[in-house]
């Protein structure tokens, strides 16, 4: 279908009649914005499918929620009382192949009853008039007939990827999705022809082969036998049809973990990076805990040690030198004192000792006896009472008890403190060897946390360095932060062992299908063997040629879809490359990738293959819509492809003016129609200039839209909004 | 022993003056374990402690501050101070400084000597007002000063020359 006009009467902005004229190629229709651009979309969307853009809700409305919003506010404004206004737009589309003209109409009326209040049509109302090549017209009634003229201009599937606007894009294609390219190729493509006979041959050849036993179990020599071996093979195609199950199932789940692996794997470098730059800040901090520790308690011990120590005597030596000479003044007096009473004492002791006998010689009890016998018994000589010699032996009696009796001497001073300042003397003395080493002690406490600073400052340092890349690191990557990195590193190890189980286990089913399928065939054989008769020859290459044709058909949707895969990633490469080359900042090729279930995925690679992870937006987004062009350009030998126009709406708002013209280029290469509302090309008139000259012929119409408001105007005179259409090409 | 043991019997003051800016602040009040006092940035585990270093800061710069009229608070007993060699150099150097003659103090009667130990004792006060007041005067111009955990100690050290000139 071609579209080849549009007309909208006091649609939205667009007060009266503003009609659009569109030819095959490349049509665009360039405006600021507040222009009427996105009410020009609607107006498509609202003539096929009876919905707006609400631009509050951001979401499609039907007219049965717009109601009077439709209709022109300047058209409302100018409807006298009494009167009624519609709000119409009508597309015209040709079918070139039936050589017919269609004419769809939709239209919603509101009146002003006498009063001037608004009243509002609950539903639009909306008619086809068809024309023939012989200018015959006629309103197209029927249902299905509509239904299916409808679906002609574009079917609900394939409507997504011809119209959108800009906004939409993104999600068009959802890389993220690896069943996202496979349902856009089925959409786009010829393939679901190729799985229609795929699943037409596998029935058939399933009737056949049945057909074929049935005749078997006929011609069989032992029927129980036949039954059993029957048995035997129903239970064998149930485990291979379970088997199927599992391997789907497990192919499935293996895509699945390889997605979520390959997903990971530019992050979990930096995540594996980040755990252990983590466990090497945990064991930082804890050995700078323990330093600090150590410090706190060596830095205490300098206090503590003022005392325990005796540090406080530094520099009191001096101290003990002046206590000294007082001790040594005292010691003087002291012993002077002591020589002098020692010196009267032994003066006093040889005054009282002038006998030659010591005491108690001779012994008292001889001394007795020599009183009692009146002799001495030294001398043997008389000694009567009352002589010399008498008086003489007495004294020695006398003279042992004046001895016993003699009194303990005088203390030289009333007190005596001297083994106490002698004690407080060596105890400064000893003190003093301390306090003269005390510097040196202090010194080497100092120099000791000194060297436990440097180590704190250090590690102190390390740590802040370790803190620091895990920082770089985070911030860099797209790890997003510390506590995901560890979940990515044990979810990748988790997919990375999930992929050797499922692995493991679609091994194992292979195994296990192959086994089935030869005991499989061995059943056949021996049910073969029990044929008596003959089969008929022609139910036999029956089956056979329905086998090869099941087989057939399945290698030639696998041919066919990867051909179009190859042909796909071929095309919107070039697509990309084309829309890129004026801009060189752009790198990265576009590559399919085939996942474990069959279906494929677009990435980006640099031209290294590397996968690119900080690629921009804008160049995500053409990077889909290359992949959209080329499933469209893949579907060009199909002639219902050539039909669709692309309808969008500022596709490339995102981009710059290189790439806005690329798009441009490359859609009027891709489409056999496309209309492309812009705001990229306005009073922007050397972009026109190549607009024009780099489409060329295949340029269609270009229209200017321009609202009789400033943007900001309209919205406190909206009753005054029109749009004024200027054909510039 | 007997005369050392007498001094020691006895329980000094400090002037209340000093009791929030240095005592409270520098020192455990009540005397508490090591721990305690690094948990509270404490420099000295007892009053006896910082009495004893400022004893000593007074002897060694030879400044001391009579208590006359002052608002005193008691402590504990001299003999309940550590460590013993430490106390006992403090009480050489209060005999040194002193103006006892030795030999004259072994003449006295009874009364005489405990008077004199009384003296002693006052002196003691003295030089620890003396010492105390060289910390609190450092701790009025230099507040700083006492956030260096090795400020004591450079206290020791500085103070000779500083002090002296005072």
């Amino acid at each position: 279908m071609v579209i080849k006009s549009i007309t909208l009467n006091n649609f939205q902005c667009y007060y009266g009649v503003v009609k659009f004229e569109f030819k095959e190629g490349l049509n665009v229709v360039i405006g600021d914005n507040g222009a009427g651009k996105s009410k020009l979309y609607d107006a498509f969307y609202w003539v096929l499918y009876d919905q707006v853009f609400d631009s509050l809700s951001r979401d499609l409305t039907k007219t049965n929620i717009a109601k009077g919003n439709l209709v022109s506010d300047k058209a409302k404004a100018l409807c006298e009382p009494g009167e009624m206004v519609k709000a119409e737009v009508e597309m015209v589309v040709y079918n070139p192949r039936r050589e017919m003209e269609y004419a769809l109409t939709r239209s919603y009326t509101v009146s002003k009853n006498e009063l001037g209040a608004l009243r509002q049509d609950p539903e639009s109302s909306f008619s086809i008039l068809q024309t023939d090549k012989f200018n015959i017209s006629r309103p197209m009634v029927n249902q299905g007939d509509i239904v299916s003229l409808l679906k002609g201009i574009l079917p609900d599937d394939v409507k997504p990827y011809m119209w959108f606007q800009g906004e939409q894009v993104d999600s068009l294609i959802d890389f993220k999705n690896n069943s996202t390219l496979t349902n856009a190729i089925n959409v786009l493509s010829d393939i679901r022809e190729f799985d229609f006979y795929e699943e037409v041959s596998k029935r058939a050849f399933e009737a056949a082969e049945k057909e074929y036993h049935r005749e078997l179990k006929k011609v069989s020599s032992d029927s129980r036998k036949n039954e059993e071996l029957e048995n035997q093979k129903s239970r064998i195609q149930r485990d291979l049809t379970r088997l199927g199950i599992e391997k789907k199932e497990a192919e499935d789940n293996l895509t699945y973990a390889i997605e979520r692996k390959d997903k990971l794997l530019n992050k979990v470098d930096d995540a594996q990076r980040i755990k252990a730059l983590n466990a090497k800040e945990a064991n930082l901090k804890e050995r700078l805990k323990e330093i600090d520790g150590q410090l706190v308690k060596m830095k205490a011990g300098i206090n503590k040690s003022l005392i325990s120590r005796n540090w406080v005597l530094k520099g009191a030596s001096f101290l003990v030198e002046l206590f000294a000479e007082k001790y040594d003044q005292y010691t003087q007096n002291r012993n002077r004192q002591e020589a002098e009473f020692s010196a009267k004492q032994k003066v006093l002791e040889e005054l009282r000792e002038d006998f030659r006998l010591p005491i108690d010689v001779p012994e008292p009890i001889f001394v007795k006896q020599m009183l009692e016998k009146e002799r001495c018994l030294v001398c043997d000589r008389e000694a009567p009472q009352g002589s010399h010699a008498y008086h003489k032996i007495l004294e020695l009696i006398e003279r042992s008890k004046a001895h016993k009796q003699k009194p303990k001497p005088e203390p030289i001073t009333k007190h005596d403190f001297s083994k106490e300042f002698k004690s407080l003397y060596q105890n400064g003395l000893n003190l003093q060897g301390m306090i003269n080493h005390a510097d040196h002690e202090i010194l080497t406490a100092i120099g000791d946390i000194l060297e436990w600073e440097g180590k704190y400052k250090a590690t102190k340092n390390e740590l802040e360095s370790v803190q620091k890349e895990i920082m770089e690191v985070v911030n860099a990557s797209s790890v997003g932060s510390i506590d995901s990195s560890i979940d990515i590193v044990n979810e990748f190890q988790s997919q990375h062992e999930a992929i050797v189980g499922f692995e493991k286990k679609l091994e194992r089913l292979k195994y296990e299908a192959e086994a089935k399928e030869k005991e499989g065939k061995k059943i056949d054989e021996d049910l073969k063997g029990l044929s008596t008769g003959k089969i008929s020859p022609i139910l036999e290459e029956k089956k056979n040629v329905l086998e090869d044709f099941r087989d057939i058909a399945k290698s030639t949707r696998e041919r066919v879809f990867n051909r179009l895969i190859l042909q796909l990633e071929q095309e919107a490469n070039q697509h990309f490359y084309n829309m890129t080359a004026e801009n060189k900042s752009v790198r990265g090729r576009i590559k399919r990738e085939k996942q474990a279930n069959g279906n494929y995925m677009p990435k980006n690679l640099d031209s290294e293959g590397r996968f690119l992870t900080s690629i921009n937006d804008s160049n995500i987004i053409l990077i889909k819509l290359a992949v959209i062009m080329a499933i469209i350009s893949a579907k060009k030998s199909s002639p219902a492809a050539d039909l669709y126009p692309l309808i969008t709406d500022a596709p490339t708002s995102k981009f710059g003016d290189n790439y806005a013209i690329g798009f441009c280029r490359v859609a009027s290469q891709v489409y056999s129609q496309s209309i492309v509302i812009s705001k990229d090309f306005y009073q922007k008139l050397d972009l026109q200039q190549r607009l024009f000259s780099e489409v060329g012929e295949q340029l269609g119409n270009v229209y200017l839209i321009e609202p009789s408001l400033s943007e900001e105007a309209q919205r406190e005179h909206r009753e005054e909004l029109e749009v004024r259409l200027t054909k510039i090409r | 022993m007997e005369f050392i043991k007498r001094f020691e019997d006895r329980a000094p003051v400090y002037d209340m003056v000093h009791r929030e800016a240095v005592i409270e602040r520098f020192s455990l009040v009540g005397g508490r374990d090591e721990e305690l006092k690094q948990e509270t940035g404490r420099f000295f585990s007892n009053v006896y402690e910082i009495y004893m270093y400022a004893v000593m800061l007074g002897l060694k710069n030879n400044y001391r501050i009579p208590l006359d009229g002052a608002k005193t608070r008691e402590f504990n007993k001299i003999k309940f101070w550590h460590p013993s060699e430490l106390v006992r150099f403090i009480f050489m150097a209060l005999v040194a400084r002193s103006d006892i003659d030795l030999n004259s103090l072994e003449e006295l009667e009874e009364l005489e000597v405990e008077r004199e130990i009384t003296k002693l004792k006052s002196l003691l006060e003295e030089y620890a007002n003396g010492g105390l007041d060289l910390i609190h005067s450092k701790v009025v111009e230099s507040p700083y000063f006492f956030e260096n955990e090795y400020c004591f100690l450079e206290l020791l050290d500085t103070s000779s020359n500083d002090f002296q000139s005072r």
